[in-house]
């Protein structure tokens, strides 16, 4: 592409690799998607069709990988960057084991002048690196998959419960997912650092968002900024008038639930997303939160907390539908939780588990809380201490998470 | 680096030292299985599910058999309905759990229509069976103390409760014979509500779903000729509520007949202990309370004596 002769030919190379890239991701992940909704669409009117539909196991990580493919396409025939003419150099950037299954998906900007520089080992980088490692295994063993054991019972068996019920397995599902995908990131991050690469942040403690704008500028930030940067402003972003600022804000969501898996489940979380953001659009607010919230200080205002409870609520209303099994489960699970049981007192089949783990995500909470300001909640923890107790703590980090930690299940963003 | 690897060194050591310290304090209270896969290889058995595993008192049948100069050491080796039901399974467990050596052994082998039937869509579909995957097909070394295979495989509570049950004491304790103690409240009330749900579970759950299976049979009569080899071999029908009985008549109405012809073919003597017409506690109408257990298990130590002292051994 870049030694094309002519923009023509750019561009026919350029559309090449796009249509190859997406074309994998069409047919692995939406071929049977498409087929079925265009047989039910025509059902609907009468007509009776039997598509053929793929019967493939979908490749793990391939949404990931494909837009690092897709990344550096586009930087290459933006000249943003030089191609790589290393085979070694780019398979890495493309499969680097860290981020393969379940991103934070790179940009070639930032991971390939890093591959090429010579790396060298050290210290507090890599002690740090095995720091992030210990805590994102604490949220995924011990928060996530603790949680995952009654979010799954909950959201499977929903219509056996009451609406109190569901609600705390809807809180669950929300750590739950919190902790699975920032735990995964995290592990991530940590290991490449102990290779010397600095990795994308993923995420900036997004459930102390104030407002849903924020919230997207803390959650899977590297599938945020990638749609801002390859779709969002490609599309005009927020010039052009408040219309189309909205048009482009509803398709990049749309297409982000779209990204996360070919069911209409994720579609709707995209659209609730977009439409929870829509009046911080109009009112030309999407951008008042960038600070860390409460800087400094060690409790909220009053407002701040009322805004980041409203913000959390929305959230985890927005996940009944990301984790029901299909809009009509989606709907019934919203119907039983405002139904007369949601003032019935909840309750779990294994209570004394149910009340460890609210215990246990509390105290993830506080230290997520305090930990605010840093890069991942526990990596300043004890740089003043001395240094027993600051060996002790993480320590005991790891202790927590063998005794605490859940019967081992699958991250969700593998399935992605 | 190097300053790296000796701190991460140590801290990896302390914590797997942590994790060893908590899987020797592993005992009977860790959960209703784990200290049968700790004990030596036996040889003497108690097979079966979850009935034999809380009515069978290895410790009464020594103390009885005891008397008459029958000196067995006998283990608990029974599971649950879904774990231990005969089949390649538990015979292949079986097999590691027996001593090699034995000579003598008694085997006492406890059977109902559950234990020879398959949800499977095909009954004779080993493949499929219930017991596939689960903890018992996952143990492979199953005398050894502490297992940690069992802990890190199959352990499906939080390593914390190996800790807070030996302080706190549970209502289910695993014996070091084997024998599975468990103390429910035993008022009407409690019993009354236990039996209604089991009889709705074996109702709705067990009986329009599972059929005899040819291939279960012939484990079973597999797993006795094995144990023959060893020892002498001893089948029970252990008692259960007359609701419970009515849907095992229901679901395998030939049963009885079924293992007469076993027992005959084998030349093992069989007891069927749920026409014994006598009041026994249940904790839910499928399991003996204990107190009930230990009466069975006299009975049964009553029984293997006199079959033993029969002239024609």
């Amino acid at each position: 592409m870049s030694e094309a002769q002519s923009e023509k030919s750019k561009k026919t190379w350029f559309w090449l690799s796009i249509i190859v890239n997406l074309g994998f991701l069409g047919v692995f992940k939406y071929f049977n998607f498409f087929a079925d909704s265009f047989a039910e669409s025509l059902s609907f009117l009468g007509i009776k069709t039997n598509f053929w539909t793929l019967s493939v196991i979908l490749p793990v990580g391939i949404s990931f990988y494909t837009f690092h493919g897709l990344s550096y396409v586009i930087d290459i025939y933006k000249n943003r960057i030089e191609p790589e003419r290393n085979l070694v150099d780019y398979s890495l950037f493309v499969s680097f084991f860290p981020l393969l299954v379940a991103g934070p998906i790179e940009r070639a900007t930032h991971l390939l002048p890093q591959i090429k520089q010579k790396r060298e080992f050290n210290y507090s980088k890599s002690i740090d690196g095995l720091k992030q490692i210990l805590w994102g295994l604490f949220k995924k063993i011990v928060i996530a998959d603790n949680c995952a054991m009654f979010a799954n019972s909950i959201f499977n068996n929903s219509a056996e419960y009451s609406g109190s019920t569901l609600v705390i397995g809807a809180l669950f599902f929300a750590f739950q997912i919190y902790g699975d995908f920032s735990g995964y990131s995290d592990i991530a991050l940590g290991t490449a650092r102990l290779f010397g690469i600095d990795l994308l942040r993923n995420f900036a403690f997004p459930y102390f968002s104030r407002d849903i704008a924020e919230f997207w500028r803390r959650w899977h930030i590297s599938l945020s900024s990638w749609f801002r940067d390859y779709l969002y402003i490609p599309l005009g972003g927020s010039k052009g008038g408040v219309f189309k600022a909205v048009r482009n804000t509803f398709i990049i969501f749309i297409v982000s639930g779209f990204w996360h898996g070919a069911n209409w489940t994720f579609i709707v979380w995209g659209f609730l997303n977009a439409l929870f953001i829509l009046p911080s659009i109009l009112f030309k607010t999407n951008r008042n939160n960038l600070e860390i919230v409460a800087k400094g200080k060690i409790f909220p205002t009053l407002r701040e907390f009322l805004s980041i409870a409203g913000t959390f609520t929305l959230t985890v209303f927005a996940w009944i539908f990301f984790r029901a099994s299909s809009l009509k489960h989606a709907y019934s699970y919203l119907g039983q939780i405002f139904s007369r049981s949601l003032f019935s007192f909840p309750s779990f089949p294994d209570m004394d588990l149910a009340w460890l783990t609210i215990k246990l995500i509390s105290i993830f909470v506080i230290i997520e809380w305090l930990g605010r300001e840093q890069q991942y909640a526990v990596a300043k923890v004890g740089f003043k201490w001395h240094k027993i107790p600051r060996w002790a703590f993480f320590f005991m980090i790891a202790v927590v998470i063998f005794l605490f930690g859940a019967k081992e299940q699958q991250f969700i963003y593998f399935q992605f | 680096m190097k300053k790296f690897y000796l701190k991460t060194t140590i801290f990896f050591l302390s914590i797997f030292s942590i994790i060893s310290i908590t899987f020797m304090l592993a005992d009977g209270t860790s959960d209703a299985f784990y200290l049968r896969f700790t004990t030596p290889a036996q040889s003497s058995l108690i097979l079966g599910t979850s009935r034999a595993a809380q009515a069978i008192q290895p410790k009464i049948l020594h103390k009885i058999l005891g008397k008459k100069n029958i000196t067995n050491t006998f283990f608990n080796y029974s599971f649950t309905n879904a774990n231990s039901p005969y089949g390649p399974v538990y015979y292949r467990s079986i097999l590691k759990k027996l001593d090699p050596n034995t000579k003598n052994g008694i085997f006492i082998l406890a059977v109902s229509p559950w234990s020879i039937s398959s949800r499977a869509s095909n009954p004779n579909d080993s493949v499929h069976f219930r017991e596939a995957n689960l903890f018992l097909d996952n143990t492979n070394y199953v005398n050894l103390n502490p297992n940690i295979f069992y802990l890190a495989n199959s352990y499906t509570s939080l390593y914390y409760n190996i800790l807070k049950n030996k302080i706190t004491k549970p209502d289910i304790i695993l014996h070091e014979d084997g024998w599975l103690e468990v103390n429910v409240p035993m008022d009407s009330k409690s019993f009354l509500d236990r039996l209604s749900r089991k009889v709705e579970t074996y109702e709705t759950e067990n009986l329009p779903f599972f059929k005899y299976s040819n291939t279960r049979f012939n484990y079973l009569s597999k797993t006795i000729t094995y144990l023959q080899k060893h020892g002498k071999v001893f089948i029970v029908r252990l008692p259960i509520h007359q609701k419970i009985l009515d849907i095992e008549n229901k679901s395998m109405p030939d049963f009885n007949s079924k293992i007469i012809g076993l027992s005959i073919k084998h030349n093992v003597a069989y007891l069927n202990l749920t026409t014994s017409g006598k009041d026994y506690k249940f904790t839910d109408g499928n399991h003996i309370y204990k107190t009930s257990g230990a009466i069975i298990t006299a009975e049964i130590a009553e029984w293997i004596s006199s079959d033993i002292s029969k002239p024609y051994h």
